[in-house]
């Protein structure tokens, strides 16, 4: 196992390198370091004993792989592989071995192969308990899958309300609050009375008529079979918070459509499947969620387009106070893109976004949180480029609010971004693990994997800082406003390696967890 | 590295209907009919010649979607200029246009040099939004209007280069005193006069 020896020694390196860098940000950023003297002699020591052992270590890989050069080595990050991750099940009832703990090291460490995201994300994001069974994980999926299907439905139910409601404010333009006072019997009843006409496929109808004798029943309970009436509380909501809600619904559909046939297609070659996607099956599924000006697309980025529409909208419904925001179909498109089914991408997404919303809501708290972050993460590892940032009235770090709002996918590859963001659901997954410990007593295991490598829940915004902080020389000498900096940051664009990123992202976790560990010693 | 005065111009207006299109075409001479939605704004530059004088112009390209709104003080503080794009084939988008137009009234520099620009002018024969209204409505507004086709490269230079000799001409007539409003960062309200007109039911069939 050359490789799996020569991935124990680098992650050693690291260590020692890790620990220098520290230093050498605070050398570079010529600043104070707490460390004394005799720390800067130990560091030289075990500089040059990195410097040593890394190029043999260099010598070795190089010899072994062959294609790059020694000095990349020290960059190049292992994947958690598909052998790995299906010798980590135990065979009797499919359970992660160790509650996942190596898994989730590995995929902190150096992401996925992309050969078992599909597979490895559910865990991460916490759609699958780590502790779960094969049979509990199936259970799941099934319950899961016929939730989505009936947010499908729901969705179209609301469409048809809609639509029959433009039909009807059509007809009596004088009335000026077209939405005033609707009630969902009336509206319901008017679709009825319209016949279902153009407005969606027969089935929702059925379902309305269903609807309109069940009412008033009160019982809320799901698991009815599908020859029971159905019931859409998920309409009933929207319907019920008024016509703002019901425009906001209709305006989200609209800015769906728009943005998806708008998606690029990076990520082609990374599906197979879904790249070479019928022409057929394409059409059917853009006519299903009602696209209409997809013509100059091809089938594979049609079926994409379609598939997109159809889980926002079912997620617009399922979160009505989020709703859609641009940004969002870049944070679904790579579960589209890696996964089969619309359910499971849904539901994975409705994972992510129980964090990311924060980015998308109206008062900007969530992102403005997140950009004061940044502001203390540069303050407390380069107060140089913060008092320059304060000087020129950009101390508020809105240059980095697009990195933010969609973690960094306009900055990366497709590549780059989903190794990137399963690097951080790692972390994400590695402290509910460590809550969860925490409560029963706490694991030594997790706690020295969280030692060697620190998580956060802020991963992200370390790993912006960072990219801020390449620009630091740049941003001093020459930017004298938001608008420069934020034109330097948008030109980051594919300029980015991610896990100089990530590492440089770590080195200033250590530094922030230190710091702010010492001022609350103060 | 600069030379000449440096403008601020800032791009609004609804979801696709080309903003990124016009500003791409314009200083880079490129399209693509795949230009994925803008988050939050770009930021880009063009050195104009207006009869001789250079001039920087440092144009905000904007993200359509209101929730972005917010943000909006940080682009037209201080914008000598603002460009609002519609979608000739997209009523909504020209009632954005007036929503827009309220709001710089009310958030912007009072001598805020506006254009407003019918874009898509190639798809003509899907026009929904009447020329004469809109060119009547920027009459009105004290605003110069354009058609423009980021597709074909018709009419973007000559929306840019007439906001440039406009702010320009403000310049010299000496009226300095435009950075007087502005900077309201908190108090920014969105101005939702969506009339009830049906939108073209594209999205609800």
């Amino acid at each position: 196992m050359p490789e799996e020896f020569v991935g124990q020694v680098l992650g050693a390196v690291d260590q020692v390198v890790g620990l220098l860098n520290i230093d050498e940000v605070f050398r570079l950023l010529n600043m104070p370091s707490n460390r004394k003297q005799a720390d800067y002699g130990t560091a030289l020591v075990l500089g040059v004993a990195t410097v040593a052992v890394a190029a043999v270590v260099g010598g070795i890989v190089y010899f072994y792989d062959g294609r790059r050069a020694p000095w990349n080595r020290r960059k190049k990050h292992h994947p958690l592989t598909k052998p790995q991750w299906l010798e980590s099940f135990d065979s009797n009832d499919g359970r992660l071995k160790d509650g996942g703990e190596k898994v989730l090291y590995k995929a902190r460490k150096g992401g996925i192969d992309i050969s078992i995201r599909a597979e490895v994300w559910p865990f991460l994001l916490g759609l699958y308990d780590l502790k779960s069974n094969a049979g509990e994980r199936q259970a799941t999926d099934s319950i899961s899958s016929a939730e989505f299907e009936d947010l499908r439905r729901q969705c179209e139910v609301l469409k048809a309300i809609i639509s029959s409601e433009l039909n009807k404010s059509n007809l009596e333009k004088d009335d000026s609050g077209s939405f005033e006072k609707v009630s969902e019997e009336d509206l319901l009843e008017s679709i009825w009375e319209d016949g279902d006409g153009e407005t969606s496929t027969s089935e929702p109808s059925t379902k309305i008529e269903d609807n309109l004798e069940t009412t008033k029943d009160g019982d809320l309970s799901e698991n009815n079979v599908s020859s029971e009436p159905q019931k859409n509380p998920k309409v009933d909501e929207i319907l019920a918070k008024g016509p703002k809600a019901l425009e906001d619904f209709k305006d989200w559909m609209r800015i769906i459509r728009l943005d998806a046939v708008r998606m690029n297609a990076e990520w082609v070659p990374y599906s197979a499947v879904q790249a070479n996607v019928s022409e057929e099956e394409a059409s059917r599924r853009a006519s299903e969620v009602g696209i209409q000006d997809d013509d100059h697309l091809e089938a594979s980025r049609r079926h994409h387009a379609a598939r997109l529409v159809a889980v926002l909208e079912a997620y617009a419904l399922y979160d009505s106070d989020t709703g859609y925001c641009q940004g969002m179909s870049d944070l679904l498109s790579p579960f589209v893109a890696l996964m089969e089914s619309d359910s499971q991408a849904f539901w994975c997404f409705v994972e992510f976004m129980k964090v990311a919303k924060a980015n998308f809501r109206m008062d900007e708290t969530g992102i403005r949180r997140q950009l004061r972050l940044v502001g203390q993460i540069i303050k407390c590892t380069d107060p140089q480029l913060h008092e320059h940032l304060v000087k020129i009235q950009a101390d508020d770090c809105y240059f980095v609010y697009r990195m933010v709002v969609v973690l960094l996918r306009r900055e990366l590859s497709f590549e780059q971004t989903v190794c990137l963001w399963e690097v951080i659901w790692a972390d994400w997954a590695a402290l509910r693990l460590e809550a969860a410990a925490a409560a029963a007593g706490g694991s030594r295991s997790l706690r020295d994997a969280l030692k060697k490598l620190p998580a956060s829940k802020d991963l992200l915004l370390f790993a912006v800082s960072a990219a801020v902080l390449q620009k630091r020389k740049f941003i001093i000498e020459k930017c004298q406003g938001l608008d420069e900096i934020l034109r330097e940051c948008n030109a980051m664009a594919g300029k980015l390696d991610i896990w100089q990123l990530m590492d440089d992202g770590r080195h200033l976790l250590r530094i922030y967890n230190q710091k702010v560990g010492h001022e609350k010693a103060d | 590295m600069r030379q000449g005065p440096a403008f601020k111009l800032v791009l609004l207006g609804d979801g696709r209907v080309g903003k990124t299109s016009m500003v791409l075409r314009y200083v880079n001479n490129v399209f693509s009919d795949k230009q994925t939605a803008t988050i939050q704004a770009s930021y880009l530059t063009k050195r104009v010649d207006v009869d001789g004088n250079i001039v920087t112009l440092a144009i905000w390209d904007t993200a359509g979607q209101e929730r972005f709104h917010a943000l909006g003080p940080i682009y037209y503080r201080d914008a000598d200029a603002a460009v609002l794009v519609y979608d000739i084939m997209d009523k909504d988008s020209f009632a954005r246009v007036k929503g827009w137009v309220k709001e710089l009234r009310k958030m912007a520099n009072k001598n805020i040099v506006l254009t407003i620009a019918g874009n898509k002018s190639d798809m003509d024969r899907h026009r929904t939004v009447d020329l004469q209204d809109s060119v009547r409505y920027a009459e009105s507004i004290g605003a110069h209007h354009f058609l423009t086709s980021a597709k074909l490269n018709a009419g973007i230079e000559e929306v840019f280069l007439d906001v440039a000799k406009r702010v320009l001409e403000l310049r010299k007539d000496g009226s300095q005193d435009g950075i007087s409003s502005g900077g309201h960062r908190k108090s920014l309200v969105v101005i939702d006069d969506q009339p009830n007109l049906p939108p073209p039911s594209k999205c609800c069939s």
